[in-house]
């Protein structure tokens, strides 16, 4: 029943963010799930609204598939997805993480009717305590052969205001930052999105307005 | 007036099982800092017939597991399951 709900609520998601003329782009978080496990991530920002699918064969690597629609020029992403993570230090209070995610597959356009090659690849680092979370994320995109590569970075901080146990309501309050310095449009060189982030059991979902008043949600649900 | 004292009794009976939650192994674990961590390996030691209940403290950064009678869990496999779900071990507690 609980699975029926929360794949209902997902669904909704889904359907409000492409009947909003909004879009944008973000960190993922936990982009490997725990061994033998599936996860369903959705993005929704000022450039796009994304669908990761993905499974997780042990603790060091995910595979997946992607599929994305830009919001303002009409087009579709058909993707795979392969996340490895690279580096992680477990302290006491803290963990570290070096992600490795790289991004294969076919753009198309519609107007005029073309499909291009895709890649992404993005290193992201991460660090969090029970209390705080930092995140830095670099990559470069290929869409050849229109706009061939472009680089993008981006940045979290992030604080728990309350700390609860295993099992009960996580809260965070973010701010995300993003740096596309190849975007025509100006404004969308430079962003930054204040969220907050619940967070409950195998459900994560992050609400925030951007810079330029562009809606983000994201959610991922793991099973 | 019945249902209401049988709420209450009910109410605190699993109070006082949540109190009395008598852990027969305390694994204290590295980097067991979100709910994602804690859920890794409540599914991991839950797949195991020895495991009767698990309980984790995420502020302490422990596993409490409760075995079933007569059953065992070796500090190896232990320490095999932690590796895998991507923590470190740090020390095993056991109970008489």
């Amino acid at each position: 029943m609980i699975k029926l709900l929360l794949n209902a609520f997902l669904f909704s998601l889904i359907f409000i963010c492409f009947n909003e003329n909004t879009t944008t782009s973000s960190l993922n978080a936990r982009p490997i799930s725990y061994p033998e496990s599936w996860t369903v991530m959705q993005q929704l920002n000022w450039e796009k609204i994304n669908l990761h699918y993905h499974y997780s064969p042990n603790v060091k690597q995910s595979i997946g598939l992607v599929y994305a629609k830009y919001d303002d020029k009409d087009e579709q992403l058909y993707a795979g997805q392969w996340n490895y993570l690279l580096y992680r230090k477990n302290k006491k209070k803290s963990q570290a993480n070096l992600y490795s995610k790289l991004q294969l597959g076919q753009l198309d356009f519609k107007e005029p009717d073309a499909s291009y090659l895709h890649f992404d690849y993005q290193l992201s680092y991460d660090w969090e305590t029970r209390k705080h979370f930092y995140a830095v994320s670099l990559g470069t995109t290929y869409d050849g052969p229109k706009d061939s590569f472009t680089q993008h970075q981006s940045a979290r901080i992030g604080i728990a205001p309350y700390l609860s146990n295993y099992g009960k309501l996580h809260t965070w309050l973010m701010i995300q930052f993003e740096h596309h310095p190849n975007e025509i449009d100006s404004d969308n060189r430079l962003i930054w999105t204040p969220l907050i982030r619940l967070f409950k059991g195998d459900v994560l979902l992050e609400l925030g307005v951007n810079s330029n008043q562009k809606l983000l949600i994201n959610s991922i649900i793991r099973f | 007036m019945k249902n209401i004292f049988l709420i209450l009794l009910l109410s605190c009976s699993s109070l006082l099982f949540a109190e009395s939650f008598e852990a027969d192994i305390n694994i204290h674990v590295k980097g067991l800092v979100c709910d994602f961590c804690a859920r890794s390996v409540e599914k991991t030691f839950g797949k195991l017939d020895s495991v009767e209940a698990i309980k984790i403290n995420l502020e302490a950064g422990v596993i409490h597991l409760d075995l079933k009678e007569n059953q065992e869990l070796s500090d190896e496999k232990i320490k095999k399951l932690i590796k895998a779900n991507g923590y470190s071990l740090e020390s095993i507690e056991r109970n008489p």
